[in-house]
C-alpha cells in the first residue's frame, strides 16, 4: 500500500497556481491602483491598471475554469461540508489551529482523496469560491465596463457602491492570501502542502 | 380693487387743511382748480373750474415749487404715452385717411392708460374713474393698490403678489415687502427730459445690479450695495448676455388678440383673447450699452391685424414690421427658478427659446429677428469628447467650461492626469482626515460626477490596511508560538 496519495489532479494544480499568481498581481496593481500617488510597483499608474485590467479578465476565466471543472468532475463534493463537519467538526478544526497545534497534536481530520479538505477549509473555501470571489469578479468587471452596466450600477446606487464592495473584497482576498499561505505550513512539515500542490502527491498522515 | 362710493370719489379730509399733514392744503383751492369762490351759486361758482389741474398742464398748479419735475413732464411716459404711438404706427398704414382714424381709435382706447401728477399723488387714474385717494391730501409715494396696479395691476401686479396660478409672488414683495418705488424711483417716473419712444430706452430705469453687483469671480465686489451678492459662476458667465430675468423669472402673462370698439351706448371697450402663462426667451432686438445682454425674456403683446378695424379695417397693413413678442421684465424674481437649476435646463432646452412654432403665421416676419435658432444637439457640440455622452451626464458644465477661462477646455489632460486622479474641481482646502468615512473626492461625488478610479474613503482605507496588517501580525504570532511549543516537545 502506497505511503502517499494522490490528491490534486493536474488540471486544479495549474489552476491553483495561476489563480495564486494572478490573484498576487491583483493585489500588487490594485495597491498601486488604490495609492496611485504613493505607490509605484509596476512602472507607472498605466502600466498597473493594464496588469490589473488584465489579470481580472483572466481570473475570470481561471473562476469560470474552476467551476465548470468541478462540477463535471463531480469533485465539487470536496467543498460541501458534511453534517458532522459543521458540528462538531469546525469547533474540533479550530481548537486544533488554536491550541492543539502547539503541543504538536495530530490533525484532527486528516486529508484523503476523497475529503481533501478539513472542516474550516471546507467552509471558507466555500464562502470564498461561491460568494466572495463571484462579488469580487462582478464588481471588477462593472468597474471595467462601466458603461455597458449603467443600469445595473444605477440600481445599486452608483459608481461608489461598485467601488466600495470591490475595494473591501480586495481586501478581504489579501488577508486570504495571507493566511491561505500561512497555513500551507501547517502540514506534516513545513514545505509537506507546497510540494503536494506541485506534485500532486500528499504523504499519508496516521493519527 | 375695490371701486370708491361717488362721495368717496370728492371727499376731502378736513387733515388737507393742517399744515403738517400736507403742505398743499395752504394753497388755496383756486390756485388749482380755478373757478369763484366769491360766488355765492354753485354754477357760478364752477364756472371756469379745472377738474383735474395738472392735466395736461401741470405748470400752473405744480411748477411753482417742482419746477424741475414739471419740466420734464412732457417726457414722462406716463404722460406722453409715446411709445404706444410709435409701436402702433410703425405697423400702421401709410395712408393719411388710416392714419386719422387710428388715431381717433387710439385716443379712444390706447391713450386713456395716459397718467398725469394729480392721477399718482392725489387721485386715482382716470382710466380706473379715478377719485380721490387720502381725502385730497397728497401722496409723496402714489399707493401701489389705487394707483400702480390700478394700471400695471393684470400682468404686473400680479407676478408681483403671487396672484397667478402656480407661480410664486416676487421675492422682492414677499419677502423683502419692497414696494414699486424700491426699484421704480421718483426720477424714473417723472421723465429725464429727453423724448423716449421706448420703455426700456429710460436711462434710469429700474436695473437690478442697482442693488445687486455682481463683482468679479473670486473678488466680492468693492462697492457695497444694498441687495444680496451671490457670487455665483453662471453670474460671470451670463453676464451681458443673458438678462437677469432669463435666469430668476418664472412664467408669466402673454396677452393675446387685442380689438377696440364702442357698444351701442357709444361706451368705449377693448377686448383680449385669455391670456396664456408662458415662459419665452427671444434675442433683444434692440441691444444697448446699458441692455447688452443677447437674451432676454420676452412677452407676447397683444396687438392683431383687426384690432382697430372697428375703426378702419385694414389699419396695420405693416403687422409684420415689429415683434408681438417684446423684451419683457417679468416681475416674479426667484432665486432658484427651473431655469437656473441646471445647466442643461436652458441649453439643449429648445422649448424655452421662441421659436416660429410659438406664433401665428401672421407673426413669423414680425418676430424673425427675436426667434432664437436652435444650436445643434448638445451631443453634437460634444462630438469631439471621447465618450461625450458620460462626459455629458457625469462631467459638471463648469469644469470644462470654466468662467475664468475664455473659451471652454478641450484638452483631455487638462482633467485626466496619467496617475487617474482628477485634475479639476478637486478643491485645495479639503480637509483630510483618517477617521473620516467620506470619499476623498465627496465634493464631486454629491453632485454625482464621474470619477475615474480615484475613489478612496481614508477610514476604509485604515480598515483594509488593519485587517491586512493584523492578519500578518497573527500569522506571524501563530507561527512563532508553533515554533516555540514544537522546540519545548
Amino acid at each position: 500500500m502506497s505511503d502517499k496519495m494522490y490528491l490534486h489532479p493536474v488540471p486544479e494544480r495549474i489552476w491553483h497556481w495561476i489563480h495564486a499568481l494572478l490573484i498576487l498581481l491583483l493585489i500588487l496593481s490594485g495597491i498601486q491602483i488604490h495609492w496611485a500617488d504613493s505607490i509605484n510597483i509596476f512602472g507607472g499608474f498605466s502600466h498597473a491598471v493594464a496588469v490589473h485590467n488584465w489579470a481580472g479578465i483572466l481570473l475570470v476565466a481561471d473562476f469560470l475554469f474552476w467551476l465548470v471543472y468541478n462540477l463535471i468532475s463531480r469533485r465539487i463534493s470536496h467543498y460541501i461540508p458534511k453534517k458532522e463537519e459543521i458540528h462538531p467538526g469546525l469547533i474540533v478544526q479550530a481548537r486544533y489551529y488554536v491550541f492543539d497545534i502547539f503541543l504538536n497534536r495530530p490533525h484532527p481530520y486528516s486529508a484523503s482523496e476523497d475529503n481533501k479538505f478539513n472542516p474550516l477549509q471546507k467552509l471558507v473555501y466555500l464562502v470564498t469560491m461561491f460568494l466572495l470571489m463571484p462579488l469580487l469578479l462582478i464588481s471588477g468587471i462593472v468597474f471595467l465596463y462601466p458603461m455597458s452596466f449603467s443600469s445595473l450600477i444605477t440600481a445599486i446606487g452608483g459608481l461608489k457602491v461598485v467601488c466600495i464592495m470591490h475595494f473591501i473584497m480586495g481586501a478581504v482576498f489579501a488577508s486570504f492570501f495571507v493566511v491561505h499561505i500561512y497555513l500551507a505550513t501547517t502540514g506534516h512539515t513545513v514545505l509537506t502542502d507546497f510540494k503536494s500542490m506541485v506534485t500532486g502527491y500528499m504523504p499519508k498522515e496516521d493519527h | 380693487m375695490a371701486p370708491l362710493e361717488p362721495y368717496e370719489k370728492v371727499y376731502i379730509d378736513t387733515d388737507f387743511l393742517d399744515e403738517d399733514e400736507d403742505v398743499h392744503g395752504q394753497i388755496s383751492c383756486v390756485t388749482c382748480h380755478g373757478g369763484d369762490p366769491e360766488a355765492d351759486e354753485r354754477e357760478k361758482a364752477h364756472i371756469g373750474l379745472i377738474n383735474t389741474p395738472t392735466d395736461p398742464d401741470p405748470g400752473k398748479a405744480c411748477g411753482e415749487c417742482h419746477a424741475d419735475i414739471v419740466a420734464k413732464n412732457g417726457t414722462n411716459l406716463h404722460f406722453s404715452l409715446s411709445p404706444f404711438k410709435t409701436k402702433i404706427y410703425k405697423r400702421a398704414s401709410a395712408d393719411p385717411a388710416v392714419r386719422d382714424k387710428i388715431d381717433t381709435a387710439m385716443d379712444n382706447h390706447c391713450m386713456t392708460c395716459h397718467s398725469s401728477c394729480g392721477q399718482c399723488h392725489v387721485s386715482r387714474p382716470k382710466s380706473v374713474e379715478g377719485g380721490l385717494i387720502e381725502g385730497h391730501l397728497f401722496q409723496k409715494t402714489p399707493p401701489v393698490d389705487t394707483n400702480c396696479t390700478s394700471c400695471h395691476g393684470s400682468r404686473i401686479g400680479k407676478e408681483f403678489h403671487g396672484e397667478n396660478k402656480g407661480v410664486k409672488p416676487d421675492i422682492h414683495h414677499f419677502k423683502k415687502r419692497m414696494a414699486c418705488k424700491a426699484c421704480h424711483t421718483g426720477d424714473e417716473m417723472h421723465g429725464t427730459g429727453k423724448e423716449h419712444f421706448d420703455r426700456y430706452e429710460v436711462t434710469n430705469r429700474a436695473d437690478c445690479e442697482e442693488c445687486h453687483a455682481l463683482g468679479t469671480l473670486g473678488k466680492k465686489p468693492e462697492e457695497k450695495k444694498s441687495g444680496k451678492y451671490r457670487e455665483h459662476p453662471s453670474h460671470f458667465i451670463h453676464k451681458d448676455k443673458v438678462s437677469c430675468q432669463v435666469c430668476h423669472s418664472g412664467s408669466y402673462k402673454n396677452c393675446y388678440n387685442c380689438h377696440v370698439g364702442k357698444d351701442k351706448a357709444g361706451l368705449t371697450y377693448f377686448k383680449t383673447d385669455p391670456a396664456k402663462m408662458a415662459f419665452k426667451i427671444g434675442l433683444n432686438t434692440n441691444p444697448t450699452p446699458d441692455r447688452p445682454e443677447k437674451y432676454v425674456t420676452v412677452r407676447h403683446i397683444p396687438v392683431s391685424p383687426k384690432l382697430f378695424d372697428y375703426y378702419v379695417k385694414d389699419a396695420l397693413t405693416g403687422v409684420d414690421q415689429a415683434p408681438t413678442w417684446k423684451l419683457a421684465t417679468p416681475h416674479n424674481i426667484q432665486p432658484k427658478t427651473p431655469q437656473n437649476e441646471e445647466c442643461l435646463a436652458c441649453h439643449g432646452n429648445n422649448d424655452l427659446f421662441l421659436s416660429a412654432n410659438d406664433v401665428d403665421s401672421w407673426e413669423i416676419e414680425a418676430n424673425q429677428e427675436v426667434f432664437v435658432t436652435p444650436p445643434p444637439p448638445l451631443e453634437e457640440r460634444h462630438d469631439w469628447l471621447d465618450k461625450a455622452e458620460l462626459h455629458l451626464a457625469k462631467v459638471d458644465c463648469l469644469t470644462c467650461h470654466d468662467p475664468k477661462q475664455k473659451s471652454p477646455i478641450k484638452d483631455c489632460c487638462a482633467c485626466h492626469s496619467s496617475d487617474s486622479i482628477l485634475l479639476t474641481n478637486c478643491p485645495d482646502d479639503t480637509e483630510y482626515s483618517m477617521l473620516s468615512w467620506e470619499f476623498t473626492n465627496k465634493e464631486l461625488m454629491e453632485d454625482d460626477k464621474y470619477v475615474p478610479c480615484v475613489n478612496s474613503i481614508p477610514a476604509l482605507d485604515a480598515l483594509a490596511i488593519l485587517l491586512v496588517v493584523l492578519t500578518f501580525a497573527g500569522c506571524a504570532l501563530h507561527g512563532f508560538l508553533r515554533f516555540i511549543f514544537r522546540r519545548r516537545t
